[in-house]
């Protein structure tokens, strides 16, 4: 309250007036001075102080109390929130029809201000305090402005709830996914919804509680269906080892969240960084691998990057690589329907996941080695992709074939 | 029935001890290494670290400059590592010593040196320990230290390198404990022959760097194996920073019968939780209060502290150097005028 009075208010009569009055203040309920309009101002007498606050009348607090001893003209009013008068403002006055104007002026502007600042103090305690970090870090304004924009705040925040800011961090990325029952076709929540509600808050106690977590790792809700953690590490010089820390850490909670069986997760990390700045970067990668994981992988559960090197490489694959030579791969594998010849894609993405064993190749697809062969060899002809002479040739059937999987993907999102 | 006026000796092993005692005790489980003490004893860091006439001058002004109850000349945790190969930058007058290089790569590669007592650093401390009972008798209470295997796995592995030890080789951060606790024990021993009262056991398991969890699965065990061995030696004090309200109960378990707690901390729970297992001591705010508060404000945390429930009043961890003296005297000061209890 004090800051209040002392930085807001001293704004405020910087904009007032003063030809009209002599001095301003505002007192407390007992009387003491909590701000004064300059600092060298003369205070307005104590006695006459006492005699404005007893004189409020606390059923109208709206009103205007002139107390004019000879000497002092003051005007003044009280300060109320919630109905508490929590403070006076006095005016010693030169002209009194101004100064009533002035001082309803003031009245409302702290109140306006006070009751603002309070709401956003009650917002945050009301959301727990990782909540509070993790929405700021992620925020898309603070990563897009760059990185001197993470607000001196929420920096000052960080330090003071003994937040080491220079050690290396990951974002992991613990996705819930509920499982529903559809009955007849229908939905039935079958009191689902509430119990829900109830184990997404014991999903991230269960989390806070990993062995692996300690008080520098931050875990809270990023929006309704996605909890985030922080995790921190001390640098070991071998950024690598950390990435398998980080397996051992996602696997071990996959684990512990068997408890709450209510919904299936799907868990992923993001880049390792070294600054707080670079939180929002982890996280989308971390989310990223959670979609590629869900598009090219069996089994829910972890997701990381070596197990989907290729379908990574071709996610953050240059645009300028994905226009000119995937396109025109596809340009040539399009039929005269419109169509994309997948069937051919799809053999040829086999025939090199198989090391280019035509053998292999025919047992994974269930057809006889001479279709396979025959596929190929019209493959060729049509792309002039080459996989066995070339291993670029190889590695652009490898990222045609994801490209139309993602995109296929998307689509049936979409939808 | 309490003697109207006990030795600083009688007071705080009656804290210890459950008994009653005249006046609330003053002690210092961790350094208590001032500019000011280093100026006026003339044992100036880093000298101070390793000559056993230094080390005992520079900790014996904590009593005859402010009247703590306790003396206690180890006042870095180094000294183990420097004796098992660590290579050290032993700091300046006001700055603590550091490991510039940790020598150990695997927990087989490590042997007992048969020699270990009779190293430089540990010897000297051992002197220091002697020149102090000389000085004081059975006046004050000498408090000695060791660091524990986690902390000393630190020095020797590398903090960063053991914690991610715990993620990818357990087994071999066992290992790690199972071959330093011989150490601490060993140097734990030597320390209470050479006439430590008491003894603090530097081991920071803190918060910021493993879950209470890891302290279950890794250290628990090897604190309760050292207690048992330390059992009729004398009075130990466990020292880690940081929060320790998720594991507090779990320091309860390890046989340990005192800890020294920062103020970060909320005393009056961890009493609670201790539930007279082990008596709490620390708490008083070292940047705020004693480095940069006034004697007031000081007075307030000692109230403070005493109307939590404390039993034993001292800073929260090593002072850093340049705390003014004044404050140091302070705290003793608004001590004697707390009611006897």
């Amino acid at each position: 309250m004090e800051q209040i009075f002392d930085t807001y208010f001293q704004r405020l009569v910087g904009k007032v007036d003063r030809s009209s009055l002599k001095s301003i203040q505002i007192v407390s309920r007992d009387g003491g001075i909590l701000a004064k309009d300059t600092a060298d101002s003369e205070d307005i007498p104590i006695d006459i102080i006492h005699r404005v606050i007893q004189d409020l009348n606390f059923a109208d607090l709206q009103q205007i109390i002139y107390n004019n001893s000879g000497e002092y003209t003051v005007v003044s009013t009280p300060i109320v929130i919630d109905l508490q008068v929590i403070a006076v403002i006095l005016i010693e006055a030169i002209n009194l029809k101004h100064c009533e104007q002035i001082i309803t002026i003031l009245r409302t502007s702290l109140e306006t201000y006070i009751e603002y600042h309070n709401t956003q103090e009650e917002v945050f305690t009301e959301v727990s305090r990782e909540e509070a970090i993790i929405k700021e870090l992620l925020a898309v304004s603070s990563y897009d402005l760059g990185k001197q924009s993470l607000s001196h705040k929420l920096l000052k925040s960080l330090k003071s709830f003994g937040f080491d800011l220079f050690l290396l961090r990951s974002v992991i990325l613990v996705k819930l996914e509920k499982k529903t029952n559809s009955y007849f076709n229908i939905n039935l929540d079958l009191g689902y919804e509430s119990s829900v509600e109830a184990f997404k808050d014991k999903g991230v106690e269960i989390i806070k509680a990993n062995k692996y977590l300690n008080n520098q790792d931050i875990v809270a809700f990023s929006d309704i269906d996605h909890i985030v953690i922080v995790k921190s590490f001390l640098d070991v010089g071998n950024v690598g080892k950390l990435y398998y820390a980080l397996d051992n850490i996602c696997k071990a909670m996959i684990s512990d969240l068997e408890e709450a069986k209510i919904f299936t997760y799907h868990i992923a990390y993001g880049g390792i960084y070294s600054t707080f700045y670079d939180i929002r970067k982890s996280y989308i990668e971390a989310e990223n691998t959670i979609r590629l994981g869900s598009i090219f992988q069996e089994n829910s559960g972890v997701y990381s990057v070596d197990q989907g090197i290729f379908e990574h490489i071709g996610y953050y694959l240059p645009p300028i690589v994905r226009h000119k030579v995937i396109q025109s791969v596809l340009d040539k594998l399009t039929k005269a329907d419109g169509n994309i010849d997948l069937e051919l894609l799809y053999v040829a993405e086999a025939f090199v996941d198989q090391c280019m064993n035509l053998m292999q190749t025919a047992k994974q697809l269930h057809l006889h080695r001479n279709t396979v062969y025959l596929k190929i060899d019209k493959f060729k002809n049509i792309t002039g992709l080459n996989p066995e002479k070339n291993f670029q040739d190889a590695f652009v059937i490898k990222m045609t074939a994801i490209s139309v999987k993602m995109n296929a993907f998307s689509q049936e999102k979409a939808y | 029935m309490v003697r109207e006026e006990m030795t600083s000796r009688e007071r705080v092993l009656a804290a210890f001890n459950g008994t009653i005692y005249d006046k609330i005790p003053v002690i210092n489980p961790t350094s208590l290494a001032t500019v000011e003490s280093m100026r006026y004893t003339k044992a100036f860091f880093p000298r101070a670290h390793t000559d056993s006439h230094a080390m005992a001058a520079l900790a014996a002004a904590g009593r005859d400059l402010f009247g703590f109850d306790s003396v206690m000349p180890y006042f870095s945790i180094h000294l183990e590592a420097a004796a098992l190969g660590c290579e050290i930058d032993w700091g300046k007058l006001d700055r603590m010593p550091q490991i510039l290089k940790s020598p150990l790569m695997e927990p087989d590669d490590f042997v007992m040196p048969v020699d270990f007592l009779d190293r430089k650093p540990i010897k000297a401390l051992l002197q220091a320990i002697k020149l102090l009972r000389k000085k004081y008798g059975t006046e004050v209470a000498i408090i000695g230290k060791v660091v524990g295997p986690w902390t000393l796995a630190f020095h020797l592995h590398g903090t960063a390198n053991l914690i991610l030890k715990t993620n990818m080789e357990p087994h071999k951060v066992h290992q790690f404990l199972k071959v330093l606790m011989q150490t601490s024990i060993e140097f734990a021993h030597a320390q209470f022959d050479a006439g430590a009262d008491i003894l603090t056991w530097a081991d920071h398991a803190t918060a910021d760097l493993i879950s209470a969890k890891m302290y279950e699965e890794f250290l628990l065990p090897v604190h309760q194996q050292c207690n048992k061995a330390l059992q009729k030696a004398g009075p130990v004090i466990f020292h880690s920073c940081g929060l320790v309200a998720d594991r507090l109960e779990l320091f309860c378990q390890s046989g340990f019968e005192a800890f020294h707690l920062e103020s970060r901390n909320d005393i009056k729970a961890a009493l609670h939780i201790a539930n007279n297992r082990m008596v709490m001591t620390g708490n008083i705010n070292n940047p705020s209060t004693l480095l940069n508060g006034t004697a007031a404000d000081v007075r307030n945390a000692v109230n403070s502290a005493v109307e939590s429930g404390i039993q034993l009043l001292s800073p929260e961890c090593a002072l850093p150097c340049w705390v003014p003296n004044r404050n140091l005297l302070e705290i003793v000061n608004a001590a004697r005028t707390q009611p006897n209890k």
